[in-house]
């Protein structure tokens, strides 16, 4: 009898948890995804990872987002009860490794995270009490909300890929051999150039010429980054590969002409195909993720000269089309355009900066993508490494500067960018040459993690893209 | 100060420079100046200190407490000079109410530190700073204090033991030691709810009901304290009285599901169905103690509210 009793009671017990967990769930638990996207070192990762430990300060009680708390103060004080991260369930995306992260930037010799080749993702549970007045206090009988920020780090350069889900072989090869051809990718692809001259690819695929070419053409796209600062490069997964091994599929490169059956072309036109089929899986790791941010490196643009400004112009222009386009559930994607590293320029400059990424994001020198609907424009520095400040001159001008310590130096430096123009810059502007912007030497972070990273700007970016959900 | 310059067009423009970017150090002698502090306010309520009522009631315990001490020495003075004997009698009656005072204080502050212990071990689990070492220390510490309440304590002493990281001890300490814990605190949550629903049954007045959940809560939240290895004397008994009115709210919104699954199970008990269908305070007395068990548990354990 009793143990007939403790059974149907455990059994009451265990069916009534079940179901009232998912009663739960569907009351409290909501979901808010974004997707950080960016091209390659424009600080997506540093971005992430400030945001991580900033709202994880907040919840111990530190006003790191003042902008944000301000949001959440508009319903009712104290109502961030607390913040954690939600251990990765059985996706299969790569998690943000979030501690290495930050031992990166807390450990004794500071220093950034390396960089990364693929998509991360790593999601926040916000506990938010109810808000005040009487529907709120009916609100709080239900439970505490428990808000999921589900954060995706995706490599811009995959976006860039969009564009060919429109077009054959043939036609992008012609296309981006046209490109390949003009300067200074003639230059940064010389050797891939060189190649093809020798090869004809009419004849029988061999399979060692066309990875010979692939690495080549590979190359050059790597040096156009690297040397030029190029950013309109395809295809994404060859500079962005992604975790893994690399499938056959990756390997061709653009080549002009028609073949027939076992030729090369051939070859690599369904190689083509079942890239964009990928493509398309991969883009729908993107699939619900509504709210998007894309991070642009405005400043390391400008510096690196024309070519690369337009070349950036154009690449953000694509990603804004691609992410500004298209209803997820009903609903138009939000995107926010936030030009990083604002720490490099004094404050002067900082407005400038996100009038350059608005006219840059909306015009898109030649892409013919229209201005996005729905964006918004931001100045961030995700980690402040610099002091603003100013500095006299040998001659005597006095000019705005930020003072910051450079990688691997002892002492600060006076740094100045000059002035920031507010449009695509008339031809008078540029000076012919490139520049890169230093490396500043991140300042140092209390490991334990109770007051944040110094930042600026990411609270009032917050509130603007998830200020309406909390 | 660097693009802006006024002037008067007939005056002789000041020098220009292009409007070329072309970025770079500064050559200067200007001092660096002083990297600005990033120390975000404390959005904490500021504490408060000791206000009027706090003086009031020290006041009357130091005037209660002196008065008692002079009175004391006072009756034996008194019986001193009356006879020597009773004076030397009264002196040692005195002595051994002090010892037995001193005694139940010791006690108590054993009782004290050791849930300060557990607040140690709490502090050293979510500090990312912690060397693991020291976190380890405590956790050893803890289960040291637990003994024999738990199965097993080898097997999770050499468990934690093996641990590479905080991240894994804490998991571990939750798996082995915790979850168990829980459990326990659990059952002893159901077992006062179903009491409290029979005393709620047979007190004689509906104005009782209070009084018979306040006593069995007093009685659960010490037996839990007792399953958690905690000594409940007075000092801790109000300490964890005031974690759990600490926790209570997350524990009540956060254990919802949980909280009404017992509802549900109390309910489905033969005993306690019955019961709460014919007396209306019933039911909700025996589910304030299963939610107080779980709510005590939690300010006992060195995971707290970390544990989720
Ligand atoms: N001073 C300063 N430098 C920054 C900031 N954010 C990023 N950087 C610099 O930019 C570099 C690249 O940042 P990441 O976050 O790694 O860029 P990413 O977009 O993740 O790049 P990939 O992983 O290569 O796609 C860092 O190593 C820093 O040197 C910032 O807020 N301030
Ligand atoms: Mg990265």
């Amino acid at each position: 009898m009793a143990t007939a009793v403790t059974g149907l009671r455990d059994w009451a017990l265990a069916s009534a948890t079940r179901g009232l967990s998912v009663v739960d769930r569907a009351l409290n638990e909501e979901d808010i995804r974004l997707a950080i996207t960016g091209l390659s070192g424009a600080g997506k990762t540093v971005f992430l990872t400030s945001l991580i430990a900033n709202l994880l300060a907040m919840a111990q009680g530190r006003a790191t987002l003042p902008a944000l708390q301000a949001v959440l103060d508009r319903h009712g004080g104290g109502r961030l009860r607390g913040v954690r991260l939600v251990p990765p369930g059985a996706g299969a995306t790569p998690p943000f490794d979030i501690a290495a992260k930050l031992a990166d930037l807390a450990g004794d010799s500071p220093h950034w995270p390396a960089r990364t080749d693929h998509l991360a993702e790593i999601a926040l549970e916000l506990e938010i009490g109810p808000r005040g007045g009487m529907l709120g206090q009916m609100r709080g009988f239900v439970g505490v909300r428990r808000l999921r920020l589900r954060l995706l780090d995706y490599p811009g350069e995959w976006l860039l890929d969009l564009p060919m889900l429109g077009q054959g072989f043939s036609a992008w090869s012609r296309e981006t051999l046209a490109l390949l051809r003009q300067s200074p990718r003639a230059e940064a692809a010389r050797p891939f150039l060189d190649y093809l001259g020798q090869i004809d690819g009419r004849r029988q695929a061999e399979e060692a010429l066309v990875r010979r070419g692939h690495r080549l053409y590979r190359e050059a796209l790597a040096r156009a980054q690297a040397e030029h600062g190029l950013r309109w490069l395809q295809p994404g997964r060859f500079l962005a590969p992604g975790p893994g091994v690399e499938q056959p599929f990756l390997w061709f490169f653009p080549i002009e002409g028609a073949g027939g059956p076992g030729s090369m072309i051939a070859l690599m036109s369904r190689r083509f195909e079942a890239y964009r089929a990928d493509m398309r899986s991969r883009l729908e790791a993107l699939r619900g993720f509504d709210r998007r941010i894309v991070l642009v490196d405005v400043l390391g643009a400008l510096a690196a000269g024309r070519a690369a400004f337009e070349d950036t112009e154009r690449a953000i222009a694509a990603i804004g089309a691609a992410l500004g386009g298209g209803r997820w559930f009903g609903r138009a994607a939000q995107v926010a355009f936030v030009a990083t590293k604002a720490d490099h320029v004094p404050e002067l400059e900082r407005a400038n900066l996100r009038e350059l990424l608005k006219s840059m994001a909306e015009s898109g020198a030649g892409s013919g993508a229209g201005p996005v609907a729905g964006a918004s424009f931001h100045v961030a520095a995700a980690i402040v490494s610099t002091t603003d400040g100013w500095a006299d001159r040998p001659d005597g001008q006095r000019e705005d500067v930020v003072w910051g310590r450079v990688l691997g130096e002892a002492a600060p430096r006076a740094y100045r960018v000059g002035s920031v123009p507010i449009r695509q810059p008339p031809a008078g502007f540029w000076s012919g040459r490139s520049f890169r912007l230093p490396i500043f030497t991140p300042p140092s972070i209390d490991p334990s993690g109770a007051t944040g990273v110094p930042h600026l700007g990411l609270d009032t970016l917050l509130a603007d893209v998830i200020g309406d959900r909390l | 100060m660097s693009g802006f310059r006024p002037g008067f067009s007939d005056e002789p423009p000041p020098p220009q420079r292009e409007p070329v970017l072309e970025p770079g150090f500064v050559e200067t002698t200007t001092p660096a100046p002083a990297a600005p502090d990033w120390s975000p306010a404390s959005t904490a309520p500021p504490a408060t200190g000791v206000g009027a009522l706090g003086w009031i009631a020290g006041g009357l315990c130091l005037l209660l407490g002196g008065s008692l001490v002079m009175s004391m020495i006072g009756f034996a003075m008194d019986q001193m000079a009356r006879s020597p004997t009773l004076g030397f009698v009264t002196l040692g009656v005195q002595a051994a109410a002090v010892l037995a005072l001193g005694a139940g204080a010791g006690m108590e502050l054993r009782a004290w530190r050791r849930l300060r212990l557990v607040d140690g071990l709490r502090l050293a689990l979510t500090d990312p700073a912690m060397p693991l070492e020291t976190a380890r220390a405590a956790a050893i510490d803890w289960l040291d204090l637990l003994g024999a309440r738990l199965p097993e304590v080898a097997i999770t002493r050499q468990a934690l033991l093996d641990c590479t990281s905080i991240a894994e001890l804490r998991a571990m300490l939750d798996h082995r030691a915790i979850a168990p814990l829980q459990e326990q605190s659990r059952r002893a949550g159901e077992r006062a709810g179903l009491q409290g629903a029979a005393l709620v049954a047979i007190a004689p007045s509906p104005a009782l009901d209070g009084l018979v959940a306040g006593v069995r809560g007093l009685v659960l939240l010490r037996e839990v304290a007792a399953i958690h290895g905690l000594r409940p004397g007075l000092s801790v008994t109000i300490g964890l009285l005031r974690r759990v009115a600490h926790t209570a709210l997350g524990v009540a919104a956060v254990d919802v599901a949980a909280a009404s699954a017992a509802d549900y199970a109390l309910g489905a008990m033969p005993g306690v169905k019955h019961i709460a269908a014919a007396v209306p305070g019933a039911g909700l007395t025996a589910r304030r103690l299963y939610r107080l068990a779980l709510a005590v548990a939690e300010a006992c354990s060195p995971r707290g509210d970390f544990t989720r």
